[in-house]
């Protein structure tokens, strides 16, 4: 036979339990319950309690290695992809050498030419491109204009995130990463600086600069993470860079062992 | 995830951004094991582009993005190669030397830590039941769905949840 108080209390908690789902719910509130369940109140104040003490478990900050992960997974989706599109591409090739076939196929694209083209030129594309271009060029110069700011923290930061959403960078986009990665005083943008040129490790000039940076840093959190960037991208010519900090900085102990690690697993 | 679908695979990078802390967060205080979690995150965003073809876009991204986080959880289980390092109190601070991951180190109290062997200590349905609710921002119903089960099975699941942990936690700090 069913417990009333029990089940009372079950539904009484269960009632707690959805209006705790809204971040809008305050203490105050569990008093309201407390009261019109009187006989159940200390299994809601536990369950409460117990809810709230789970605020305090922390999340540490994943590593550089996971991004470098993703984005060289995400390269290779895309070289996969391409493969395929110039794979059909040369199927359609195949079709053009078969010479009957090829007159009729190329009579059919220079009709569907025709039509498509008197469609685009109709409407405003020519005009929408310029438009789109523009924009991205605004956004090009506004990120370098904030990255190079020499008085904001926030703008650099700012800078920075704006640089992640570009397809390609341009030469002075990754120059003033390089600048920020290497001279910055503050070691939030420095940081930020990697992650963010971890999103173009495909771009070799951002590889090369994210390894010759290496001896210039003296915080032991980004001589940490450079090394766990040249693990992730393997990059064996960084070993060179490694030495050199090895030699003219006196190290960490900590950083010291990481470094020398690190020289093991590229070799 | 449109977009992705269509063929700009660069848009992922967008969501990858968007979602990986709270990806990442979810599956640490699943594991308490933090490179297990950036693997678990890779493998995620792994399926989401292999597998793009299946989001039908009549939900949140988020929404999917869980549905495929939760199999690659329940892989894991299914495995059994996952070694839980819940059970013994010093074990996590073995587990956070090695990661040497020294922020963690800094900030971690003892009940800090006792809450995280606490927590591994609950079943993994219940555990990823308060999980999802307390800290992902799902809603029952929505936990509910991904889980396959009624909403109220979740809400018992979180309560049950929270009563084990309160009374693992008061077993340990007598210890």
């Amino acid at each position: 036979m069913k417990d009333p108080k029990r089940e009372n209390c079950q539904n009484a908690i269960e009632a707690l339990l959805g209006q705790m789902e809204n971040e809008s719910f305050q203490e105050q509130e569990l008093e309201i319950f407390c009261q019109q369940y009187p006989d159940c109140s200390e299994s809601l104040r536990a369950t409460y309690a117990t809810w709230q003490s789970l605020e305090e478990l922390e999340v540490p900050k994943s590593s550089p290695v996971m991004d470098a992960g993703f984005y060289k997974m995400l390269n290779e989706f895309q070289t996969e992809q391409n493969k395929r599109n110039q794979s059909i591409f040369g199927f359609i090739s195949k079709i053009f050498e078969g010479p009957g076939l090829k007159w009729a196929v190329l009579a059919g694209m220079f009709l569907l030419g025709m039509v498509s083209g008197s469609i685009f030129w109709s409407g405003q594309s020519g005009e929408t491109m310029a438009v789109v271009e523009e924009e991205s060029l605004n956004k090009v110069n506004l990120s370098y204009a904030k990255l190079t700011s020499t008085e904001s923290v926030t703008d650099r930061l700012q800078g920075i995130q704006m640089v992640k959403e570009m397809v390609e960078l341009d030469n002075r986009i990754i120059e003033a990463l390089n600048r920020a990665l290497l001279n910055d005083e503050n070691e939030n943008v420095r940081l930020s600086a990697i992650e963010t040129m971890l999103h173009f490790t495909d771009n070799p000039k951002v590889r090369e600069n994210l390894i010759r940076a290496i001896p210039y840093q003296d915080s032991p959190l980004i001589q940490m993470t450079l090394a766990e960037v040249v693990i992730a991208l393997e990059e064996k010519s960084a070993i060179v860079e490694i030495r050199e900090l090895l030699e003219n900085q006196a190290l960490e102990l900590e950083v010291k062992m990481k470094m020398e690690e690190t020289i093991e697993l590229l070799l | 995830m449109k977009k992705v679908q269509e063929g700009d695979l660069s848009k992922m990078s967008l969501l990858y951004e968007r979602h990986k802390r709270d990806l990442f967060g979810y599956f640490y205080r699943l594991t308490n094991n933090a490179s297990k979690s950036e693997d678990m995150v890779q493998n995620v965003f792994y399926r989401l582009l292999k597998y793009k073809h299946t989001y039908r876009g009549d939900g949140k991204f988020v929404y999917w993005m869980y549905s495929v986080a939760q199999n690659v959880w329940l892989d894991l289980l299914r495995k059994k190669k996952f070694i839980e390092y819940g059970n013994d109190p010093s074990n996590y601070k073995e587990l956070s030397d090695k990661e040497k991951n020294a922020e963690d180190l800094l900030i971690a109290t003892e009940r800090k830590n006792l809450l995280k062997v606490a927590l591994q200590r609950i079943s993994p349905e219940k555990r990823e039941a308060i999980v999802l609710s307390r800290f992902q921002g799902l809603k029952y119903q929505e936990i509910a769905k991904l889980s396959n089960c009624t909403e109220n099975a979740i809400k018992a699941r979180v309560h049950r949840g929270l009563m084990e942990l309160k009374d693992i936690m008061l077993n340990l700090e007598s210890q």
